[in-house]
């Protein structure tokens, strides 16, 4: 202790000494060039950091339309343990408005920038050939631009995002660099959040509606895999696989107290106008998926297209086309070909005719299995007519 | 000259008709002296590239089934349909073209056969008309044109009656049901409208008496009487017998030799116009929707014109009076019509395409002649109008020249492109009446280049037209570039062969033998 307070004192009288002195001025002369040392040793090292750099800008180009694209750039060292490594950048992008810890996916509409399975955005470009493992991007290289309507974000209104860029090895996949960015976007449609779970209830309805035509439970796993695959069609990227398959999955335990009437309500109320005719599709092909289609099945068919405010006609060519046309054994034709028992023998003629004209054209059709088709419901509507002018004659 | 000549080629039947030195149709027998020529092709298989039409080749059909080719006309245009004959796959066309070769070579004795109009279902599409007419120039013909074969059969009516009124010709032939609507004042034709059934004619009924034979066998025995290709030919062959005997008397006896022993059965006309009965209502359909179509009441028509050999039946002139209230007209030969028809025809073509190169006695005799036909088909294209109910932009087949509608003919319609900087529109023409492009043929496809930065909503306008010849001309006009592409083709025109195919198929043709 003793030793270091002489040590401490001898050290302030050495200041004191040469602060009194002449060198005083030459020692003031020399900070500013060590300073600049030191800051040009910042620099360097700066230089050496990757980093990545997003812009909005729009396509000038493009006089019609100008959409906003953003654009992602890179530069900084890129590590590789070797020379020549051909690498590719890997970008993503991550919705953290409401903090880094309660982040929000950001999705994409377009099938060339997003995760199969999730619809999450994810773009994968080729960077190149890095040719030396001490190599260093000097200047910002644009790495990969895409249109910013292609983003669909949880909720509307101003997004803090944050881009991440990553360098991963072509061939392995490793992982050699990455950087991040932060920037604001403000976005204006509806968030999928909000959409999601008002899309779902709808593609629920519908797939209830379908179960209640069949009337049976349990489904079999072939109806309910069907079901998956059509919300999923039907929902875009909003909803994933995994949602999908849950959804119908929860319909087995939905079905109890459910009616059709309910069903359709939720489709008029919160679906589009198409979700009607997307229903009605599902709920035939649903009917007919055993191939054999009963009285009972069909009769609730055609409820389902007065609860769905389908028109009369437009519903028979639907169903005509998914269940006659795809070979379908019917119980009641009659009723698929317009015909109803208060038709007396005039109506009961035309409605024939007109039929038989609308399938007679499509006897030459080039597609074998419609000729094929075409040509059965011909005959079916010939016996029809024979058997029905005999009894009333 | 060049003889002008008609073919019927029919499914069951063929004929062959020229217009003699003072313009009047007479049938040419065949070289067995018969006035009809079988439909069919048989190829001989100890004798290596001899092929049998006709009589023989129905005679030897019964021997080896497996290379034989009967009712031909029903797989016409039909590109998956194939016949395997030692390893050579023989199309629709070119076995048809064996028919037509052996009608040319019989009817060639007197003078050679080269210009010669074919005659083909009202309802044929494109496609079918166009294979029709490949078979013919695969047989080494020059075919100046096609005629619908219900107006090649009135053609011929009107030229040899008088006749005045509104009159419906009821082709009922071996394959296939047509119904035509037409004016006849004099020599003066106008066609209303024409209604058809591919499936429909004399070999449907034949199915159906070979139908009672195995269900009397089964009663008989339990079992099955036709167990091979041979015993189906066989019993094609008797079916049609009994089916034209039944034509004439109330009922046939036939002893039936199938594995099981044999069977003697008997097969009135009762049980077999019951077992009819729904192929008839077929037809009673078909004249129901021509008559809308032509906007007629059952009493406006005035004459019923019998056609095709299937009309014998006295069901179907019974039907027929029923529904009329008069017996129908059996004026001329309901097999021979169609083809003496069809030589009025080419003769009318020959006249109007080259006048100095028909003899004047056969202008003479043409010169009344008057024939006004319609569109056999209607024509769209494909666009995408938005839809009222769901207001979202469906796909639909917009009809552009209606089914129907005299000829000469021209419509318009006007689209508009659908979207900002759109440089393209592909353009589809469409045969077909539905409003669903997946039942509609698409004739012909084009591509319509357009000039870039452009806004959408940039009016097309769509002109079809249809010509006396069967000539369409479809003409895509951009109003604001003033950009144009015009597409044109002759019914028969397009389809599976191209000019270079058919010469190939001809030359290798040129050199078989027909017998």
């Amino acid at each position: 202790m003793i030793w270091i307070s002489v040590i401490a004192c001898l050290l302030l009288a050495g200041l004191a000494a040469v602060w009194f002195s002449p060198l005083r001025g030459r020692l003031l002369q020399l900070f500013p060039a060590v300073r600049s040392c030191f800051s040009q040793a910042i620099s360097v090292f700066d230089r050496l950091r990757f980093i990545c750099h997003v812009e909005q800008f729009s396509d000038e180009a493009q006089p019609v339309r100008r959409d906003q694209f953003f654009r992602i750039q890179i530069a900084g060292r890129i590590p590789t343990e070797q020379d020549n490594v051909d690498t590719d950048v890997q970008i993503e992008v991550l919705d953290i408005t409401e903090g880094q810890s309660n982040s929000h996916q950001v999705l994409s509409t377009d099938e060339c920038y997003r995760d199969e399975r999730t619809a999450e955005f994810r773009l994968i470009q080729h960077n190149g050939i890095v040719p030396d493992k001490n190599a260093v991007l000097a200047r910002l290289v644009t790495v990969a631009h895409f249109p910013c309507h292609i983003l669909r974000f949880a909720y509307r209104g101003r997004r803090k995002l944050l881009f991440c860029a990553t360098v991963i090895e072509t061939v392995s996949g490793k992982k050699l660099v990455s950087a991040q960015k932060i920037i604001e976007y403000v976005y204006c449609s509806d968030g999928y959040r909000e959409v999601h779970g008002r899309r779902l209830e709808v593609l629920g309805a519908c797939v209830e509606l379908s179960a209640l035509v069949l009337g049976q439970t349990p489904h079999s796993e072939d109806i309910r895999n069907m079901w998956s695959e059509w919300i999923q069609q039907k929902a875009d990227m909003f909803v994933s696989a995994d949602e999908a398959v849950k959804t119908a999955g929860t319909i087995q335990n939905r079905f109890a107290g459910v009616t059709m009437q309910h069903s359709s309500e939720i489709i008029l109320a919160y679906g589009k106008n198409t979700d009607r005719f997307f229903a009605i599709e599902l709920a035939l092909q649903t009917a007919g998926f055993d191939g054999v289609v009963s009285k009972e099945n069909l009769d609730k068919l055609f409820q389902a297209s007065r609860l769905l405010e389908i028109q009369h006609d437009r519903f028979l060519s639907i169903a005509q086309k998914l269940l006659l046309s795809s070979g379908c054994q019917i119980e009641d034709p009659l009723q698929l070909l317009g015909i109803t028992s208060d038709m007396d023998d005039d109506s009961f003629r035309k409605q024939l005719n007109e039929e038989y004209r609308k399938w007679n054209a499509r006897v030459t059709h080039p597609d074998a299995q419609i000729r094929c088709q075409a040509d059965q419901i011909l005959t079916l509507i010939a016996e029809i007519r024979s058997q029905r002018l005999q009894s009333s004659s | 000259m060049n003889t002008i000549a008609g073919i019927d080629l029919g499914t069951t039947f063929s004929a062959l008709a020229r217009l003699n030195g003072i313009g009047r149709p007479e049938i040419v027998p065949n070289s067995e002296g018969e006035r009809i020529t079988p439909s069919a092709v048989y190829f001989e298989e100890e004798e290596a590239g001899a092929i049998r039409v006709g009589l023989e080749a129905v005679n030897c059909r019964q021997l080896n089934p497996e290379r034989a080719v009967r009712w031909i006309k029903r797989h016409m245009g039909d590109q998956d349909w194939k016949k395997d004959i030692d390893g050579r796959d023989w199309t629709p066309q070119e076995i048809s073209s064996l028919i037509l070769k052996k009608i040319k070579q019989d009817g060639s004795i007197e003078s050679a056969i080269n210009d010669v109009v074919i005659s083909v279902p009202a309802h044929f599409d494109e496609a079918r008309r166009k294979a029709t007419m490949d078979a013919g120039t695969l047989a080494g013909l020059n075919v100046i044109g096609i005629i619908n074969e219900p107006v090649a059969a009135a053609l011929y009516y009107a030229t040899t009656q008088a006749v005045k009124g509104r009159v419906l010709v009821y082709d009922l032939g071996g394959g296939t049901f047509d119904v035509t609507i037409l004016d006849i004042d004099g020599q003066q034709m106008d066609i209303i409208c024409n209604q058809g059934d591919h499936a429909l004619g004399g070999v449907d009924f034949d199915k159906k008496i070979i139908e009672l034979l195995e269900d009397a066998y089964r009663q008989e025995h339990d079992a099955e009487l036709i167990e091979n290709e041979q015993d189906r030919a066989k019993y094609e062959d008797e079916a049609e017998d009994v089916k034209k005997t039944l034509s004439r008397r109330n009922s046939v006896r036939k002893i039936l030799y199938g594995s099981a022993g044999s069977a003697r059965v008997e097969i009135t006309r009762e049980q077999y116009e019951k077992a009819i009965e729904p192929l008839i209502a077929r037809t009673e359909i078909l004249i129901e929707v021509a008559l809308e179509e032509a906007k007629s009441k059952v009493s406006d028509i005035q004459k019923v014109l019998l056609v095709g050999g299937s009309t014998r039946m006295p069901m179907v002139r019974q039907k027929l009076a029923e529904k009329f209230g008069f017996e129908p007209e059996v004026a001329v030969n309901v097999d021979e019509c169609v083809a003496l028809g069809a030589a009025i025809h080419a003769g009318l073509t020959r006249m109007r395409e080259n006048p100095k190169k028909v003899a004047a006695g056969i202008a003479a005799g043409l010169k009344e002649v008057r024939l006004k036909d319609v569109c056999n088909h209607s024509y769209g294209t494909i666009c995408a109008p938005v839809d009222e109910e769901t207001g979202q932009h469906v796909i639909r087949n917009s009809i552009i020249l209606q089914k129907n509608t005299p000829l000469p003919c021209e419509a318009t319609q006007t689209f508009y492109t659908m979207a900002d900087g759109q440089t393209e529109l592909q353009v589809s023409i469409t045969q077909g009446e539905d409003e669903d492009p997946d039942f509609v043929n698409k004739i012909a496809t084009e591509v319509f280049e357009l000039p870039a930065d452009r806004p959408a909503n940039q009016p097309i306008h769509v002109q079809y037209s249809y010509d006396a010849n069967q000539r369409m001309h479809c003409r895509f006009l951009d109003e604001g570039s003033g950009r144009t592409l015009e597409v044109e083709f002759c019914a028969g025109q397009g389809g599976q062969m191209t000019k270079t195919e058919i010469q190939q198929v001809a030359e290798e043709l040129d050199s078989v033998k027909v017998q």
